[in-house]
């Protein structure tokens, strides 16, 4: 128990200490792979100490993590490279007039549903579809246009639609996709009154 | 073969990504080679940035996964019998994103007799909220962008919950 309120107590400590370095005498000096956004600096950070504390505490617990974590990491690094080519050919080939036109801010309450209803089409696993809504956003979308497509990401995808018929019915999908994709509309007309008034 | 079952896996839905993937670069690289080639000098940055950041956001998730399991979610938020939409929304944003290990969490609860407003509500925040993509938003989309989709697609649903509650239970035994 005093190993586990000692490790606890050190591990917080420096993931104090090394958020307030990265976020304060290292802000953008780290190296280009770990990303430039400081919030991710410090997810990092919170990551290595949360695996040391459980590993001191629960060593079966951090075990279990990194061979899940690991399973993830397999299954899924091919289809986020993929995703990141994707994105990366996104930002070359979509006109950014285009997108600026139905996305940007001057699109309107017209960005929220175009929004959703691209999201709705993209993959739920976010590591692939969030770096192809990165990459909109990068080449000119607007925020609620950008939050539509989050609010609408994974809505209408097989695999869930696979799960409502499998674990429901058809019912149930029915009314779980009219209902998201009302909730969707709902969340992205709310941003949009709030990036309208200046707060976002 | 079963090494490449392993890196492809057997959701023929991401694979879908694969091929888009594949098909744009074979068609711009037959139109135009050198628009292939800023292509892909814009991914490899994109992948060279956000490649640490999405390795360690997995690593925070499969620690939470582990960490945070429906005993101790429906400890904290409470989520059995006839409980008010707001819990129920409260419990399905703390679900796993997948909807293969949600879904049956969720099923599990509408059998134990949850009510149909409640359940709804549960389904609509697993599928919109999502707090545990937390890591993944902050890693690719920052902080600011992933608070404000979590927020707003709570209000989102609570509305939603609570309308179809006034609506809904008239429907159960069509639904259910």
């Amino acid at each position: 128990m005093k190993r586990g309120i000692l490790a606890g107590a050190l591990c917080g400590l420096a993931i104090l200490v090394c958020s307030w370095l990265v976020l304060v005498p290292l802000r953008g000096k780290l190296p280009f792979f770990l990303g430039d956004n400081p919030s991710v600096h410090v997810m990092i950070i919170i990551t290595v100490f949360l695996y040391a504390y459980v590993a001191i505490v629960k060593p079966q617990v951090a075990t279990k993590s990194v061979g899940d974590s690991v399973k993830t990491v397999r299954g899924s690094i091919i289809y986020i490279i993929a995703a990141l080519f994707v994105a990366g050919a996104a930002i070359n080939l979509l006109p950014a007039k285009l997108v600026a036109e139905y996305l940007g801010e001057q699109a309107g309450i017209i960005a929220v549903f175009v929004g959703v209803a691209i999201g709705c089409i993209l993959p739920a696993c976010p590591f692939i579809s969030y770096p192809i809504i990165f990459s909109v956003y990068t080449i000119g979308a607007g925020i609620p246009g950008i939050l539509g497509m989050l609010f609408g990401s994974g809505t209408s995808f097989a695999c869930v639609i696979a799960c409502d018929l499998t674990y429901f019915n058809s019912r149930i999908m029915g009314v779980r996709l009219v209902l998201t994709i009302i909730t969707a509309m709902i969340a992205g007309i709310l941003v949009y009154s709030v990036s309208a008034l200046g707060i976002l | 073969m079963s090494y490449l079952k392993k890196i492809f896996g057997n959701d023929r839905s991401h694979m879908a990504i694969l091929f888009i993937a594949v098909f744009i670069y074979v068609a711009t690289l037959i139109i135009n080679p050198d628009v292939t080639m800023s292509c892909i000098n814009s991914s490899i940055g994109e992948i060279q940035k956000l490649i640490i950041p999405i390795f360690a956001a997995m690593f925070l998730g499969g620690l939470m996964k582990s960490l945070l399991t429906p005993k101790t979610i429906s400890r904290f938020f409470g989520s059995s019998g006839v409980r008010n939409v707001f819990t129920a929304g409260l419990f399905g944003s703390m679900l796993p994103p997948c909807p293969f290990a949600s879904y049956p969490l969720i099923s599990a609860f509408k059998d134990r007799g949850m009510t149909l407003s409640a359940f709804m509500t549960m389904l609509i925040t697993s599928t919109m909220v999502e707090v545990p993509q937390i890591f993944a938003g902050i890693a690719i989309l920052g902080l600011g962008i992933e608070l404000t989709r979590i927020v707003f697609a709570f209000a989102a649903s609570m509305i939603v919950g609570y309308l179809f509650f006034l609506y809904g239970l008239k429907q159960k035994t069509k639904l259910v």
